[in-house]
């Protein structure tokens, strides 16, 4: 038989492993980062399902219209969360890596599919976080799926998969928490505490870096937000234009109606009609799902007020629907809750100016406590829905 | 060892509840995988895939290497220092480089990635770097202080 040099059998299977020789790791380290790591995925799933379930209610599904910014707190922490899990994840991923090369790869069927599960875990943990950034990235191309319905399904598999390593793991995960807190052996390298204290600051520069993007304040100090509330038509960001909406001309044409149709009646409102009828004024966020926000002064007339104009009352839900032909998002529809309230407005200024086209001139819906993708823009319907 | 070969009822039960529930829940998102057409089953395989084997055998190994190799030759005491520094460079280009890339960008609308992303990139690795650079001079001065002062070298 032929005689493998020395160097080169370290790099049998069973021998893999030992290439690893950090006495960092430990389950004690294991437990610490995947403690933190639960609470983000938990916070990211819980965040995540409610900006789902505002878009496509179950029966069982209750949003209220107030507080005005409570969805963007919610989604300006799923975003957040998300990219905090960045060093979370590398970290905790890099505590178990020599445990991949473990041989013989399982000791029995129960093992090898606890290590199967394992493997559904971290590609799930890892298809969440790099298609949030890409999507907030608004860099679609590698993701040649529905960016939409795969994140939600992949969230569930993921928070399962979590549950599952949980309960596997629990009695490993309360000896390393409860073990007293011995110093990590004296080596060369990092401390314990050290590790934590880096993947720590990284998240603060992560977060600091692109959380301008729904804080306002710092929207000088975030080099990389994705988006800049203060830029944009009318100082305000936008998520889609005009042109890329194809409702330029539809917008822009004199002899624009909007139809509002309820159980009495249905009007065809000119502009200059809408622009006589009695004008509120609101300060709400615009607050896309990609987690950027901006506040901003709304003009215009109230919904409940158009609704009242024909024949709806506060019990009814409003659905409105935009020029745009081809969007999942051309139709929305307000829940009584969001249809009743005196700051929902059909709005036709901002910052004390006509709408932008790109903000959805002629006019627009804005109502407190809701995804930017329901604030239909160009809209040219208004149905009134009796329970 | 005997929290695992004798576990108490009740940590029994939150275990099984915990994979019951797991096995429930990453079930009914198989299921809408497989089942969502808006999904593209081949695409999302094949992203999924790629990641993961991306992750484990290119992009995690590379980083220990990489980091191996470039902390190789200092003291120890800089040690950690410069392995900390090298660990938030690495996760912070996973968040810049899809934004320093700059595909997502649209001719139609300036406010999507409206900043200088290279040159935000380029502060934030300063900022890491200058932050490093002050903790090396604080640990040498400290360690040139212990060893030249016998009174403090007992607090080190």
């Amino acid at each position: 038989m032929v005689r493998v040099p020395e160097p080169l059998t370290r790099l049998y299977p069973a021998n893999l492993s030992r290439l690893f020789t950090s006495r960092l790791r430990s389950p004690q380290l294991t437990s610490r980062l995947g403690r933190i790591l639960g609470i983000a995925v938990a916070v990211c799933f819980l965040t995540g399902y409610i900006s789902h379930a505002i878009q496509h209610p179950p029966a069982w599904f209750y949003w209220p219209s107030r507080p005005v910014n409570l969805y963007r707190v919610t989604q300006g922490l799923h975003v957040a969360t998300g990219l905090a899990i960045v060093p979370l994840l590398a970290a905790k991923l890099w505590s178990v890596y020599p445990k991949l090369f473990r041989w013989p790869p399982f000791r029995d069927p129960v093992h090898a599919v606890e290590r199967l599960s394992l493997f559904v875990l971290v590609a799930a943990a890892l298809f969440q976080v790099t298609t949030g950034i890409l999507n907030i990235a608004l860099w679609y191309s590698p993701m040649s799926f529905f960016f939409t319905t795969a994140h939600y399904w992949t969230a569930w598999i993921l928070i399962g998969a979590l549950a599952i390593h949980i309960g596997v793991k629990l009695p490993i995960i309360r000896r390393a928490l409860r073990a007293p807190d011995r110093p990590t052996p004296q080596t060369t390298g990092m401390s314990r505490r050290g590790l934590l204290t880096t993947v720590g600051a990284a998240i603060g520069l992560i977060t600091v870096a692109t959380i301008g993007q729904t804080l306002r304040p710092l929207a000088g100090l975030s080099l990389l937000g994705p988006r800049d509330p203060r830029v944009g038509p009318q100082g305000l960001p936008v998520n889609k234009s005009a042109a890329s909406a194809g409702v330029t001309a539809a917008a822009t044409d004199p002899g624009y109606r909007l139809e509002v149709v309820g159980p009495a009646r249905t009007l065809r409102l000119s502009l200059a009609e809408l622009g006589a009828l009695a004008q509120h004024t609101a300060q709400l966020p615009i607050t896309c799902v990609e987690g950027w926000s901006a506040t901003a002064t709304w003009s215009g007339v109230r919904i409940r007020d158009l609704a009242a104009a024909v024949g709806g009352t506060e019990a009814a839900s409003v659905r409105v629907t935009s020029l745009e032909q081809n969007s999942l998002y051309r139709v929305s529809t307000l829940a009584p809750p969001h249809a009743a309230d005196p700051l929902t407005l059909l709005a036709l200024r901002v910052a004390g100016q006509p709408l932008d086209l790109d903000h959805g001139y002629p006019c627009r819906l804005i109502a407190p406590n809701r995804p930017g993708v329901l604030q239909t823009k160009w809209v040219a319907r208004i149905e009134v829905l009796q329970p | 060892m005997t929290a695992t070969r004798h576990p108490d009822r009740q940590t029994t039960w939150i275990r099984r509840l915990l994979v019951a529930a797991g096995v429930l829940a990453a079930a009914y998102g198989i299921i809408g995988v497989l089942t969502d057409p808006s999904v593209y089953l081949p695409n999302y395989a094949r992203y999924t895939i790629t990641v993961l084997f991306g992750h484990d055998l290119l992009v995690l190994p590379a980083a220990i290497v990489v980091g191996a190799v470039l902390t190789r030759w200092l003291p120890a005491w800089a040690r950690p220092v410069v392995q900390g520094a090298l660990f938030v460079t690495a996760v912070l280009t996973v968040v810049a480089l899809p934004l320093v890339l700059g595909f997502g960008r649209t001719a139609d609308n300036p406010s999507a990635l409206p900043r200088d992303y290279p040159r935000g990139y380029a502060i934030c690795l300063a900022v890491i770097w200058l932050v490093t650079a002050g903790l090396l001079a604080v640990r040498a001065l400290r360690r040139h202080r212990s060893t030249t002062d016998p009174n403090t070298r007992e607090h080190l």
